[in-house]
């Protein structure tokens, strides 16, 4: 596998957004939240908000993700969208160390928030996959992104555990400070390997995917390019994709261009 | 609609009709892909969320868990590569039923789970299949999807992973509800492993690759 700079700038970005999913997903949050911002409350209602309002977030989230993706393919900006949710869930993230005890509101809204942050931005950066390496290596980076995910995550997370097993050793009051202290390593974590990404964000990938991927099946790798200009006027209205769709599920008569 | 006709007359029609066709069939196996991704994506999301209850009704406590928790995140880095490379020889496809396969006897092993320590080997076992399979996927579903069109359909791959720990829960509650025994519980996401596993292999891989 040859290494550019580019390619690890990706694999990196695994290794930055995996230590939300650890440390505060699966790990801090849902205990935390019990523990601390639900206090003085009644902690079956709060409970069911939060999973209601996790619940929401996830079928919201669900349904706009083909949308924005489409979104992003057609502006050919999928870069900018990542780093949109990126900064998201980097700013969402940190304001939660800010959060007071008992205010359990605030603390599911940014949550959720953040998780918007996350997910979003995993969209963009999945279908970067094929800008990034030629077709034999798609496996081993893919693979590689994920291994150094868990690698990076979990490293992040076992500091963690030590500091809220033992606050003293790193200076922190309790417990509790070396929580929102997890919180807001977990956003600069985050924030700073993303920034190997980062190089051309600003600039349209107007990259033919043929150039990476020379065999494409013909008629479906048109060049973005031609397809950026070419659908340059749908770009404002946002419901171009719409009857695109019916041509997927098998709607062989419709002539292609006439459902643009 | 102006421009239609005149692409259409640029273009003329048989091409169009060609190149339909070919994008409908190339299509038809990135949804089949998709549902099979789904099937066995929810198993593999199930297992994770409910080795947390069962861990906890076996009588771990938090920090033998969050244990558990990093013997997977540590597993699954020289695992995942390993996946990568045997990924490039065998294709993906082979390396994602290698991972099912552990799954399949991550389940077995599970039902007659009676020691602890074997719930850190499951924790191992598991570390091993999950970040093969979901890398594998990830790079046979790029395989697959339309050059330019990488986003719209990550996001479809996104969401069906949202969705998923829908059908496992339930189904093991059901199935350990009807035997009265949480072990057949378990044993009945064997369904979904196997059902994934049999819709993969209805995909057709070499049609996709790039």
């Amino acid at each position: 596998m040859r290494h550019t700079r580019e390619k690890w700038g990706w694999v990196f970005y695994d290794w930055a957004n995996s230590a939300f999913a650890t440390t505060v997903m699966a790990g801090f949050f849902p205990v935390y939240f019990k523990a601390y911002w639900n206090t003085g409350l009644d902690p079956t209602e709060s409970t069911f908000c939060l999973g209601l309002a996790n619940s929401v977030a996830s079928l919201l989230f669900a349904l706009l993700a083909p949308v924005l993706g489409a979104m992003a393919d057609c502006m050919c900006r999928r870069k900018a969208m990542l780093f949109v949710f990126a900064c998201l869930g980097w700013v969402m993230t940190g304001g939660l160390c800010l959060v007071a005890e008992g205010d359990w509101m605030l603390a599911v809204m940014l949550y959720i928030l953040a998780v918007i942050g996350f997910s979003g931005s995993n969209i963009f950066y999945d279908s970067l996959l094929l800008f990034i390496c030629t077709s034999d290596e798609l496996d081993c980076t893919s693979a590689f992104g994920f291994a150094f995910g868990c690698l990076g995550s979990g490293l992040l997370f076992a500091c963690n555990i030590l500091m809220v097993l033992h606050p003293g050793w790193f200076g922190l009051a309790d417990g509790d400070a070396a929580v929102r202290m997890s919180f807001l390593m977990v956003a600069v974590w985050w924030l700073v390997f993303s920034l190997p990404l980062a190089p051309g964000v600003f600039a349209a990938a107007r990259r033919d995917v043929r150039q990476t991927h020379p065999s494409a099946v013909e008629p479906l790798w048109e060049p973005c390019e031609a397809q950026c200009a070419e659908r340059g006027g749908c770009r404002a209205s946002g419901a171009y994709w719409l009857p695109r769709w019916r041509v997927d599920f098998g709607d062989l008569g419709v002539p292609k261009s006439f459902t643009r | 609609m102006a421009t239609w006709v005149s692409q259409n007359l640029s273009r003329g029609s048989g091409t169009l009709v060609w190149h339909n066709l070919h994008e409908v069939r190339q299509l038809r196996n990135v949804w089949l892909f998709l549902i099979a991704y789904w099937l066995y994506i929810d198993g593999v999301d199930t297992v994770v969320r409910m080795a947390v209850d069962y861990g906890l009704s076996l009588g771990f406590d938090h920090k033998s868990l969050l244990m558990a928790l990093l013997i997977t995140q540590f597993t699954g880095f020289p695992a995942a590569i390993a996946f990568g490379y045997q990924g490039t020889r065998f294709g993906p496809r082979a390396g994602i039923l290698i991972g099912l396969m552990i799954y399949l006897v991550v389940t077995v092993r599970a039902s007659v789970m009676t020691s602890p320590g074997e719930f850190f080997l499951l924790a191992f076992a598991i570390g091993l299949a999950q970040g093969g399979i979901q890398a594998l996927s990830r790079s046979l579903c790029a395989r697959m999807i339309p050059g330019n069109r990488t986003a719209e359909f990550f996001g479809f791959y996104n969401m069906l992973g949202k969705f998923a720990a829908v059908i496992g829960p339930v189904m093991m509650g059901w199935v350990g509800a009807l035997s009265a025994s949480p072990r057949t519980g378990i044993l009945s996401l064997q369904f979904l492993f196997v059902a994934g596993a049999l819709v993969l292999l209805k995909v057709e891989v070499g049609r996709c690759r790039v």
